[in-house]
């Protein structure tokens, strides 16, 4: 299943990383904003194009990192699980 | 290894995004900070709506996120302007005011969150707050004294 980042979210560039802000109704919370590191910041430019499911994910942060699939299992579980913890993915997706 | 974490920034970032984010006309949300717009807003308690301002948004009464001079920010209710700067001063300041250039001006608050109630602009307790702050010294002395006992 693609994963999709939920609407109304805004995600600004910080130097190399990346901040969230979520919605929260019509306006935006500066509260709960979330921030990203660059390894991070690819894996939610990935989501945001709407194009990638989990595995997809796995291997595009295997080809930019070089790292071992089990660890990049490891790492893009953990990304996706933190999204959804934070209710920053479409319900569709989960 | 990728991480995501709860933003902790500091107030420079934080209104530096403010202003960035409401000036592409997002409203945002932001936790009010401080007692010196008692009663209205209350520190670390409500929150405050926060959207770009517009050619209405500088007048008597309305309230301003400003970076002053000394790069500090506050968020203050207009005493008096002219062309080129406003004068605001905090509800519960019953003396000092600050002064800020137009362009220093960040956004407007349009709305007051304290906890399930919503005071929004324009509205007849937006309209009170506002009439407190138009009170002599020795009114707003006395009703922000006996105010806050009472809020204890």
């Amino acid at each position: 299943m693609k994963l999709k980042l939920k609407e109304g979210c805004v995600v600004r560039k910080v130097g190399n990383d990346s901040v969230i802000i979520p919605s929260s109704g019509e306006n935006l919370n500066m509260m709960r904003m979330i921030k990203l590191n660059s390894s991070a910041t690819f894996l939610l430019e990935q989501i945001q194009k709407g194009e990638f499911n989990r595995d997809e994910l796995v291997q595009l942060l295997m080809d930019k990192y070089a790292i071992e699939r089990a660890v990049a299992e490891k790492d893009t579980d953990a990304f996706i699980a933190k999204l959804r913890e934070q209710s920053l993915l479409e319900p569709t997706t989960l | 290894m990728s991480s995501i974490t709860r933003a902790t920034v500091s107030n420079s970032v934080l209104f530096h995004e403010v202003a960035e984010v409401v000036a592409s006309g997002h409203r945002v949300e932001i936790m009010g900070k401080g007692n010196s717009m008692f009663p209205l807003i209350r520190g670390d308690i409500d929150k405050i709506v926060l959207r770009k301002t517009d050619d209405r948004s500088i007048a008597k009464g309305n309230l301003l996120l400003v970076k002053l001079a000394n790069d500090n920010y506050v968020l203050h209710r207009v005493k008096r302007y002219d062309t080129h700067t406003v004068t605001l001063q905090g509800d519960a300041n019953l003396r000092g005011v600050e002064t800020c250039r137009r362009e220093d001006i960040i956004a407007e608050a349009v709305e007051v969150i304290r906890g399930k109630k919503r005071v929004t602009k324009g509205s007849f307790a937006w309209k009170l707050f506002h009439l407190l702050s138009q009170q002599p010294y020795w009114i707003r002395r006395v009703v922000l004294a006996v105010w806050r006992r009472v809020c204890r």
